[in-house]
């Protein structure tokens, strides 16, 4: 056979390899000595490649928690986008970052539009309440869990707020999340969730979201009073923290024990510790 | 439904019930949570495998097989048997490690590091786990498997890693099985050239395998 010939072998001798030749055609590599040499080149790293690889425990109960909370979710909970917003892809993992500080950026700015404003007309003017409204928003990314109840607070804390209230509540963001503890792994999540378990604060009841972000505006995360929309009233939260680099409220699910960090941003599950 | 049971060396078996996939399948549609703990953990392994190979990096194989675990709860009452649930499931896995690649690309920053394939091996593992043990061979499949252009790569390793025939292969990656033929010798062939010349040599073009030994 001609080195014109040798993609033909290679062909041949990985077809051979994978048992996928009639009599004749595997009487034909069998006599070739090079297409042999290469049906045993092949069958190497075919058994280099099959070597598993050995897979953490934590790991896999991780993956296999998060799907089955999936599963949770979606039985448990007849609205598929609620169940959805509990469980997202991971997808969205990479972009979370980038989405928490465009929103604290647009509420930076939103605020510091409001105060101009206000000072301007140095007063609790229609004008002021609108500019303030939205920096309630950003601050809380859910609104829709809570839409009613949170606009209304919003509004009114806005409303009766004097002008230098606003500004404080937007700066609170990038201070209570720069205030958050970091955590970067799920050895560091898990510790984080026991030694909550065991220190001073109580885990807050999870139920209590439309009284919570009524007063969202003047709550600042990490404070322990703040109720994330994200928490289901299956799951306890147990604190919030910035976890690998996105503000997160850390839960504990309450039939499983299974304990996970929800992306405050879009209610993301950024990972899970059976 | 009990747990899969473990075999001496720590691998799941489930040969604890038995149940054939299909029928674990229509009891975890019906809602049954054991059921689809033990489909999943039944097919964990392998995915993960799957995914390891085709991203060539460990925390993203973890993302990857993650999200495909998710996938395919999410998937479930959608799987309709005319293919078998294991290559449904890798066609998940593949998908799934696709988009982590994709997602990779994205985030790659470059570093003093980045042409240095111990320096991302380093990055990739850094838990330092079997980064020890057979490290050139490891270190070697490794890169030659990442060489190769996606087309290449995965009929490869659905092919020796997942053990799918040239038909399943077809169906997964939705070519013909002619075409799953071809592209399993020439990156076969590839892999060969670039493991044979690993002293410093780069792997040969995949477009041109005849030069395999």
């Amino acid at each position: 056979m001609s080195d014109d010939q040798l993609p033909d072998r290679a062909e041949q001798a990985s077809a051979y390899l994978d048992g996928e030749l009639d009599a004749d055609q595997r009487a034909v590599v069998e006599n070739d000595a090079d297409a042999v040499a290469m049906v045993d080149s092949f069958a190497r790293i075919r058994a280099e490649l099959s070597k598993a690889e050995p897979v953490d425990d934590a790991v896999r109960s991780a993956a296999l928690a998060a799907a089955l909370a999936e599963f949770d979710v979606r039985h448990e909970t007849a609205d598929p986008a609620a169940a959805a917003a509990v469980v997202t892809s991971l997808q969205s993992r990479r972009h979370r970052t980038y989405r928490v500080l465009m929103g604290v950026a647009a509420a930076t700015v939103i605020a510091v539009v409001g105060v101009a404003a206000l000072n301007s007309s140095k007063g609790n003017d229609a004008n002021s309440t609108a500019l303030v409204a939205p920096d309630q928003t950003a601050e809380q990314p859910q609104p829709k869990l809570a839409a009613a109840p949170a606009t209304a607070g919003a509004n009114d804390a806005a409303g009766a707020a004097p002008a230098g209230t606003a500004a404080p509540g937007a700066q609170s963001i990038e201070s209570a999340a720069a205030s958050l503890p970091e955590l970067n792994s799920k050895e560091e999540l898990k510790a984080f969730a026991d030694s909550f378990r065991i220190g001073a604060a109580a885990p807050a009841p999870a139920a209590t979201t439309a009284a919570a972000t009524g007063t969202a505006g003047a709550t600042p995360l990490g404070d322990s009073s703040f109720q994330s929309p994200c928490v289901t009233p299956e799951q306890t939260e147990l604190g919030q923290v910035v976890y690998r680099g996105a503000p997160a409220v850390v839960v504990r699910v309450n039939s499983s024990g299974t304990i996970v960090a929800i992306a405050v941003a879009d209610c993301a599950v950024l990972d899970t510790v059976p | 439904m009990p747990p899969p049971e473990r075999t001496p060396d720590g691998s799941l078996a489930a040969i604890a019930t038995q149940l054939a996939d299909h029928e674990l399948v229509t009891a975890a549609q019906g809602g049954d949570r054991g059921a689809l703990d033990q489909l999943l953990r039944r097919h964990y392994d392998r995915v993960h495998a799957v995914c390891r190979r085709i991203t060539g990096h460990d925390a993203d194989a973890a993302d990857a097989t993650q999200e495909a675990m998710i996938a395919i709860v999410r998937s479930l009452d959608r799987f309709d048997g005319r293919s078998s649930f294991g290559t449904w499931v890798y066609r998940i896995a593949t998908n799934a490690s696709l988009d982590e690649l994709r997602r990779r690309k994205r985030r790659a920053v470059p570093s003093p590091t980045d042409d240095n394939e111990h320096g991302q091996h380093e990055r990739a593992d850094p838990s330092g786990n079997a980064r020890m043990e057979g490290l050139g061979d490891h270190l070697a499949l490794d890169v030659a498997l990442r060489s190769l252009p996606d087309e290449y790569r995965l009929p490869v390793v659905l092919r020796d890693v997942a053990d799918l025939d040239y038909a399943d292969i077809a169906a997964v990656l939705d070519i013909p099985a002619g075409t799953v033929k071809s592209r399993i010798a020439r990156g076969r062939a590839a892999l060969a050239a670039a493991l044979s010349g690993e002293a410093g040599n780069q792997p040969t073009d995949p477009e041109r395998p005849s030069r395999a030994p």
